[in-house]
C-alpha cells in the first residue's frame, strides 16, 4: 500500500477534480470543475498554492502541455493524480462515509 | 499582452519562469478583463509568497531575527564611523581653515557626505541584509523577507504600546506612519536585494 498522507477539506476537493477531469485537468478547468460541483469560487492564488503543495507531498504530478496561441503562446500546466494521491483522498473520503453511517442530520436529505 | 508579460514577470518572483508562464495563460484565459487579470497575479503572488513563509516559519523569524541584529549592528557601525569621522573632520577643519574663508564649502561637503551615507543606511544596507538572509534560505529566498516585515512590524507596535498611545489619536498616527516610514526604508530594497539573490539562483 503507498504511503498516504492527510488531506485538509480544500486539498480533497482539488483531488477530486482532477480525477474527475481526466487528461484535461489544467488551472482552468479545475477551477471550473470545483465551481460547478462545490458552487465554491476558489481564489486562485490558493488553488495554485495547494496544488504546489500537492505536488510536493507526491500527490499530484504536473507536465507542461504545448504553447498554445490562445494563451499568448503559453503552455498549460496539466496535472494527473499520482496513485498515492488516489489513495490518500479514497482513504479521507472512507472516514467521512464511516463517520456519517447511522448519522441522522436533521432537515439533511441523504443520498 | 504586455500586461501578461509583466504578469509573468511579477509571478516570476515568486514560482520558477515555466510555472509563472502557464499560470499567466490560465489567468488570461479566466480574465474577463484587465481588472480580474491584475487581481489574480496580485492574490496569486501574494500567496505564494505566504506559503514559502508559512512553510517553515520559525526558521524564517530566527534567520529575519539575526537579519534585523545585523542590520541593527551595520547601522551602529556607520553612525560610529560617521560621528568618529565628523569629530575628526571638524578638528582639522578648525586647525586649517579660517571661519570667514571657505566654512560654507565644508558644510557643502558634510551635508553631502552625510546624504550619502544616509542614503546607504537606507538602501545599501537593507538590500544587503536581504541578500545576506535570501542566501540562508536556498528556494525560499522571499521567505525571509516577510519574515523581517513581520517582526519589525511587531517590534515598531510594541515599542508604540511603550508610547502609551491608547486614548491618543496622535501618538497612534504617529506610531503607524513610524512603522509604515521603517517599512519602506527597510523592506523594499531588502526585498530587491533577496530578488536578486533569487534570480541568480534561478538563472544558474
Amino acid at each position: 500500500m503507498p504511503d498516504v498522507q492527510t488531506l485538509g477539506e480544500f486539498e480533497q476537493i482539488v483531488l477530486l477534480a482532477i480525477l474527475r477531469l481526466g487528461k484535461n485537468a489544467y488551472g482552468v478547468t479545475i477551477r471550473e470543475e470545483i465551481i460547478a460541483r462545490t458552487e465554491r469560487e476558489p481564489n486562485p492564488g490558493a488553488l495554485y498554492v495547494t496544488l504546489d503543495r500537492l505536488e510536493e507531498k507526491g500527490l499530484v504530478r504536473s507536465e507542461f502541455g504545448d504553447p498554445t496561441p490562445q494563451r499568448g503562446g503559453r503552455a498549460k500546466r496539466f496535472f494527473s493524480v499520482s496513485a498515492k494521491g488516489v489513495e490518500s483522498v479514497a482513504r479521507a473520503q472512507r472516514s467521512y462515509q464511516r463517520l456519517m453511517q447511522g448519522l441522522n442530520l436533521p432537515g439533511v436529505a441523504h443520498a | 499582452m504586455r500586461n501578461a508579460q509583466l504578469g509573468e514577470w511579477i509571478l516570476s518572483w515568486v514560482t520558477s519562469p515555466e510555472r509563472a508562464a502557464a499560470t499567466v495563460g490560465d489567468l488570461l484565459e479566466n480574465a474577463s478583463g484587465p481588472g480580474t487579470f491584475w487581481l489574480g497575479v496580485l492574490r496569486t503572488a501574494l500567496s505564494l509568497l505566504w506559503r514559502e513563509f508559512a512553510s517553515d516559519p520559525a526558521n524564517m523569524m530566527g534567520l529575519a531575527f539575526r537579519g534585523l541584529m545585523l542590520q541593527l549592528a551595520i547601522v551602529v557601525g556607520i553612525l560610529l564611523i560617521i560621528i568618529i569621522g565628523g569629530g575628526f573632520l571638524g578638528f582639522f577643519a578648525g586647525l586649517f581653515w579660517h571661519p570667514a574663508g571657505p566654512a560654507a564649502s565644508i558644510n557643502l561637503v558634510a551635508t553631502a557626505i552625510g546624504g550619502l551615507l544616509g542614503a546607504g543606511i537606507a538602501i545599501l544596507v537593507p538590500f544587503q541584509v536581504g541578500r545576506w538572509m535570501a542566501r540562508r534560505s536556498p528556494g525560499r529566498e522571499l521567505a525571509p523577507v516577510v519574515a523581517f516585515t513581520i517582526l519589525t512590524f511587531a517590534l515598531v507596535r510594541s515599542i508604540g504600546m511603550f508610547w502609551d498611545t491608547e486614548g491618543n489619536i496622535f501618538r497612534f498616527i504617529l506610531s503607524l506612519a513610524a512603522g509604515l516610514a521603517l517599512w519602506i526604508l527597510f523592506q523594499i530594497p531588502m526585498f530587491v536585494g533577496a530578488l536578486w539573490v533569487r534570480k541568480k539562483q534561478t538563472s544558474r
